[in-house]
């Protein structure tokens, strides 16, 4: 495809070139302006030698001419479509048929006939030649109008750099414009003026661009132009002290992507830990099934996209919108049922509400496997939660993870501020400070009760929707967070909501400073062994509640 | 209160002791002596400091500043309950606390003085003189008849008694009731108070934290009123009763 | 005082002794197709049970007697396992795939040339016998020292060791850890020289089984009954009365402790070579709290009703797997409610009830027995 749009827009500067001949290709641009017919036809004549070596020089001349023609023949050649006559060493592209050879002339395009294959020869080429051609190919495209391609073609060098190609990325450089092109075509001069063929002052001055890439390639040069192989002992230090430079800089991107991915798993602890907070935190009731309320809010989610897309594909970015409430609403239902059916006779009883509510969890679990099967359910992620946004240094924010951040925290304190400011967090708080007292001042702690369980479950519905955007949906998933919750919870000190962001936040972070040095198993068993350990410092969390009322 | 007893005198020395829960003052500057063999009555109204000043003595809180002495030498400020306890300090918890599942006469072997080692309890047994001394407590705090049965079936007030009992058992130096008569008949609440004075018998300090001022009035001994955690008044019980301060506290201004 | 050996104490150890020498008698003698004839999976599958009554025994004499709820028991337990596994390993010597005369196949397979340092001794069956119970001891020791030392109680013990064997279980997981990763140990040849597949061994194993979980049964008697137990369950029901008195509490539980975390070790040791494999799902949090639902349903506190539980949960459980797989979740959850909602107390202890009921009607009421109550 590319290669033929570019040979439509070269016959038009045939045509062009026909009529104002310098002026208007000098304007638009350089190298075309270089193109003289003879260094052309000369370079179609290496074409026809028999070394392969020849061959490949009249590739690199051809390319260096800049004749508009030069692209066609060269992809012609690397498709085996490139022939010439035997008699007078033409060379022509020609095309296999029924009853011969479709033959036209690579410079006028005009059709020269059918031609039997006994007059021609094919220019052979050999895999080191198809690679240089690429690489030329790649070259020609350095002055394409179109900036892609361009960029395509910059990106192609520093791949496979031909230093044949240096003046021709030299020019464009210069006369380049956008500035993502310009800094790929700079990246492939300094690789080329990298080599050690290059001048001793074209590497420096590689090294001076090379310090400004991020790619690992560069990195990759810098390290061989400051190790011994490197004659020059300028460019050794200049080498040296650009790795330096070089190495901090992508250190400080590195941190900047851990703190985002471990806000990110933060926020998903946080998401997860909240309910659990309430559940365990306010109402001190250990509910092992708390995971699974997760993972219904993830069913539900499914299930809701489903009907989306069934019912009305158009309108499927609403389908989260939709979700959240019908999560709460289904998980806080079933909280709510658990609560009056099993939870309420436990009260008092924490050893056994930790055996009742895993007995609860376990048959959750088979009941949703037995509806929707054991395998992973596919949850889309709608529009405008997909794509990312690149800070400096490829850090790559993914918007479904900075949406998740964002409703953490909005779910956090929307549930503070219920527990702050409404009469159900009122009679709530007061519930749990003294049962007999609030009931005396006409307080239904029953009816309390079932709510206070019911908006950790919900919470914990809503938390799925969020967790089936970025894991798998699967009967199993509950399980994989039901532990880190109640760590998140043990850390940041239970009934303390602040507690419970700061533990989820750091423990997400510590996670993923952890993981690039030590592997992401052993980072999450050295944060349970570092958890466990904290606990027999402070047996409360981090933010624990002092006095007389704890103490007893 | 306006003589400091020497060091070496007071069997219990309480000074200058300070205790903060977030911010909220337990106990202020207080200060305590307790000589041997003397038996105190601690009155004040609730939140006066009563309970946190018998944690403090006992290890189960650390005090923010102040010094805690037994016997003038032992810094009770440095040690945990059960090594406190082995010291010679015995206490009773304002709720009845007895080991329910265990029969009466089993609560108190475990509280009898002795090793306290877990190797050690794997492989004892109960000698004739030990079980002399069960039956002897026994017969003091009036259970001899439900030696055999689990002391989670014992009444409100026996389960005081009991707890009292094993208090003693432990065999300590300075003994800490904390509202002994509490949920107790007037009859019972009698009963206990001679218990007390007897137990006491000027050989062993026993404090007594308690409201009833008729409780405190039959155990007739030294009165000291805590307010806002520190002392407020201390003599006989009809001093302290007519101290201003005291009335003001108890009557409200 | 409590003698030794009770009714029940009598009643249960010669059940297991008649199951074991009997199925040991009628696989060796009735002739096959008889219906006395014990097959030979039904020796292995009693070893196994066996090895799982032994493992409730532990957890019962922490749960039921000292109060401390253990969600990661199964920790020790597959540690247990894995010792036993390494020498059984060692064991295979060069008849491995590789055929290397030291190194297990896994090892060979990952490329490393010698064995790790903790391998060293390994080839001995005295490592096995001796670290079966000294690692998970051990690992008690460390674990139990800081818990109880700070105090930590309650759910929130539950919780720190529930992350222990869930930390163990990731661990196990890597091939680095030197444990054959994800495959754990298996494919064992022999035991002191004696081919594991054949009839004879599988029975001495289940009789060694057996012998194990007697032997389980009697120490946990005897620290129950003696002073040590009277101490403990002090501490299970009022921590602090008895620090007041001068108990250190800590002492006491880990105590308990260590030796329940020796118990599963060797429960687990025996387990390894009758099933054939040890992998690193043993350590899965879920096997853990299925322990306790065995104590929960025979009778927390009972012993004898612990290691009834482990047998008929298990049983239950290779019914209902094998007869409706999709079931058998629901079962399993079913029971942790109905159990705690409707018999705290479990078989055990129901089933004293329901004798005392009997008798009342039968005779003038006498005092209420006190014996199984336990907690």
């Amino acid at each position: 495809m590319c290669q033929h749009h570019a040979y439509r827009l070269s016959r038009l500067f045939t045509i062009i070139s026909l009529i104002i001949f310098l002026a208007a290709l000098s304007v638009i641009n350089g190298s075309y302006a270089l193109a003289t017919p003879a260094e052309r036809d000369a370079a179609l004549q290496l074409l026809t030698e028999k070394s392969s070596k020849k061959r490949g020089a009249g590739i690199d001349a051809l390319a260096a001419s800049g004749d508009p023609a030069a692209a066609p023949i060269l992809a012609a050649m690397a498709s085996g479509e490139l022939y010439f006559q035997k008699t007078d060493k033409r060379v022509v592209i020609a095309k296999k048929q029924k009853d011969g050879y479709a033959v036209v002339d690579p410079i006028s395009n005009e059709a020269l006939g059918v031609l039997p294959s006994k007059g021609l020869r094919k220019i052979r080429v050999n895999n080191r030649l198809r690679r240089q051609i690429r690489g030329v190919l790649g070259g020609l495209n350095l002055s394409h109008p179109d900036a892609e391609k361009r960029l395509a073609a910059a990106s192609g060098l520093q791949k496979s750099p031909d230093p044949a190609l240096r003046p021709a990325l030299k020019k464009a450089f210069a006369a380049e414009a956008d500035k993502d092109v310009k800094a790929a075509m700079a990246m492939a001069l300094a690789v080329i003026d990298s080599k050690p063929e290059a001048a001793a002052e074209d590497r420096l001055a590689a090294i001076e661009l090379l310090t400004d890439s991020d790619a690992t390639e560069a990195r990759i040069i810098l390290t061989q132009l400051a190790s011994d192989t490197e004659k020059d002992a300028n460019v050794r230090a200049a080498a040296t002290v650009a790795l330096d430079t070089v190495e901090d800089r992508l250190f400080y991107y590195q941190t900047l992507g851990s703190i985002f991915q471990g806000l990110s798993l933060g926020s998903v602890l946080l998401l997860a830990a909240i309910g659990l907070a309430i559940t365990f935190g306010v109402m001190g009731v250990i509910n092992m099934a708390h995971g699974e309320m997760v993972m219904i809010g993830a069913y539900v989610t499914f299930m809701i996209q489903e009907v989306f897309r069934s019912v009305a594909p158009e309108y499927f970015g609403l389908s989260l919108a939709l979700a959240v409430p019908a999560a709460f609403l289904a998980s806080g239902g079933l909280g709510v049922l658990m609560e009056r059916s099993v939870i309420r006779w436990l009260y008092g009883r924490p050893l056994e509400t930790l055996l009742a509510t895993w007995g609860i969890s376990l048959i959750l679990q088979q009941a949703v496997r037995t509806i929707f099967g054991p395998t992973n359910r596919e949850v889309g992620n709608p529009e405008w939660m997909s794509g990312a946004v690149e800070l400096t240094g490829g850090v790559l924010l993914t918007y479904n993870r900075i949406w998740i951040i964002v409703f953490a925290l909005a779910v956090l304190a929307g549930v503070w501020a219920l527990i702050r400011f409404t009469s159900m967090g009122l009679e709530m708080r007061a519930v749990t400070q003294n049962r007999r007292m609030a009931n005396s001042m006409g307080i239904r702690s029953g009816r309390v009760d079932a709510l206070t369980f019911g908006l950790g479950s919900g919470v914990a519905g809503m938390a799925g929707v969020a967790l089936s955007q970025v894991d798998n949906v699967s009967p199993n998933l509950g399980q994989a967070y039901i532990i880190d919750s109640f760590m998140v919870v043990v850390f940041g000190g239970v009934g303390n909501l602040w507690g419970t962001l700061v533990g989820a936040f750091s423990l997400g972070i510590v996670n993923k400073f952890l993981e690039p040095v030590s592997g992401a198993v052993l980072g999450k068993i050295i944060v349970l062994v570092a958890i466990i350990l904290f606990i027999q410092k402070r047996p409360r969390g981090l933010f624990a509640l002092k006095g007389r009322a704890v103490e007893n | 209160m306006t003589d400091t007893p020497k060091l070496t005198d007071a069997i219990l020395y309480v000074s200058g002791v300070t205790v903060t829960f977030d911010g909220f003052r337990a106990l202020n500057q207080l200060s305590l002596f307790l000589e041997p063999g003397e038996l105190r009555a601690i009155i004040g109204p609730n939140g006066a400091g009563k309970s946190t000043m018998m944690d403090v003595i006992t290890g189960k809180t650390k005090p923010d500043r102040g010094d805690v002495l037994l016997h003038g030498r032992h810094d009770l400020t440095k040690l945990d309950e059960a090594a406190i306890a082995k010291l010679g300090v015995g206490r009773k918890f304002q709720r009845p606390t007895v080991f329910e599942n265990h029969t009466v006469f089993e609560n108190l072997e475990l509280a009898l003085a002795g090793d306290r080692r877990a190797r050690f309890s794997l492989f004892a047994k109960i000698r004739p003189d030990q079980k002399a001394r069960i039956d002897s407590i026994l017969d003091e705090i009036a259970l001899t008849a439900r030696a055999n049965e689990l002391a989670g079936y014992l009444s409100h007030g026996q389960k005081q008694w009991l707890e009292i009992g094993m208090v003693l058992a432990q065999d300590p130096d300075v003994m800490l009731i904390d509202e002994p008569a509490a949920g107790m008949t007037d009859a019972e609440t009698m009963q206990t108070a001679a218990m007390l004075k007897r137990i006491s018998g000027g050989q062993r300090s026993v404090v007594v934290v308690e409201h009833d001022m008729e409780f405190v009035r039959a155990l007739d001994c030294k009165v000291t009123a805590l307010h806002e955690g520190s002392v407020l008044a201390e003599g006989t019980l009809d001093t302290v009763s007519a101290n201003e301060a005291v009335i003001e506290v108890y009557l409200g201004r | 005082m409590l003698s030794l050996i009770d009714g029940k104490g009598r009643i249960f150890l010669a059940i297991v002794a008649i199951v074991a020498i009997g199925a040991v008698a009628l696989n060796a003698w009735a002739p096959v197709g008889s219906p006395f004839h014990v097959p030979n999976y039904m020796v292995s599958l009693i070893g196994k049970y066996l090895c799982y009554a032994l493992l409730a025994l532990s957890v019962d004499l922490i749960w039921g007697f000292a109060g401390i709820l253990s969600l990661g028991h199964g920790a020790f337990f597959a540690l247990g396992g894995y010792v036993m596994g390494m020498h059984l390993m060692r064991e295979i010597g060069d008849r491995g795939v590789y055929g290397n005369p030291d190194l297990p196949d896994f090892m060979v397979f990952l490329d490393w040339k010698e064995l790790p340092w903790y391998w060293a001794g390994s080839d001995s069956p005295l490592f096995a016998i001796i670290i079966c119970m000294a690692a998970p001891g051990a690992l008690a020791f460390l674990f139990g020292w800081l818990a109880f030392r700070s105090r930590v109680t309650g759910v929130y013990f539950s919780i720190i060791s529930q992350a222990m064997t869930f930390a163990l279980m990731l661990a196990f997981f890597r091939n680095d850890m030197g444990f054959g990763g994800n495959n754990g140990l298996t494919d064992f040849k022999e035991f002191l020289g004696l081919d594991l597949q054949a009839d004879a061994t599988r029975a001495g194993l289940m009789l060694a089984s057996a012998v194990a979980l007697a032997g389980g049964y009697l120490l946990c008697r005897w620290m129950t009954t003696s002073k040590y137990g009277r101490v403990l369950t002090a501490v299970r029901d009022a921590e602090s009365r008895a620090r007041f008195i001068g108990f250190r509490a800590e002492h006491y539980k880990l105590f308990a402790f260590v030796v329940s975390a020796m118990m599963a070790g060797v429960a687990g040791a025996l387990y390894t070579p009758q099933v054939g494999i040890i992998n690193p799902s043993e350590f899965q949090p879920a096997n853990s709290i299925e322990i306790i639902v065995w104590v929960a349903v025979g009778g927390r506190g009972t012993l004898v009703g612990a290691a009834l539980g482990a047998v008929l949960v298990n049983y239950a459980k290779t019914y209902l797997t094998g007869a409706m797989p999709e079931f058998w979740l629901f079962a399993l959850g079913g029971l942790f409610v109905a159990v705690t909602l409707f018999f705290p107390k479990g078989i055990v202890a129901e089933m004293a009830r329901l004798r005392e009921v009997i008798v009342r009607k039968q005779k003038p009421p006498k005092m209420a027995s006190a014996e199984a109550g336990d907690d």
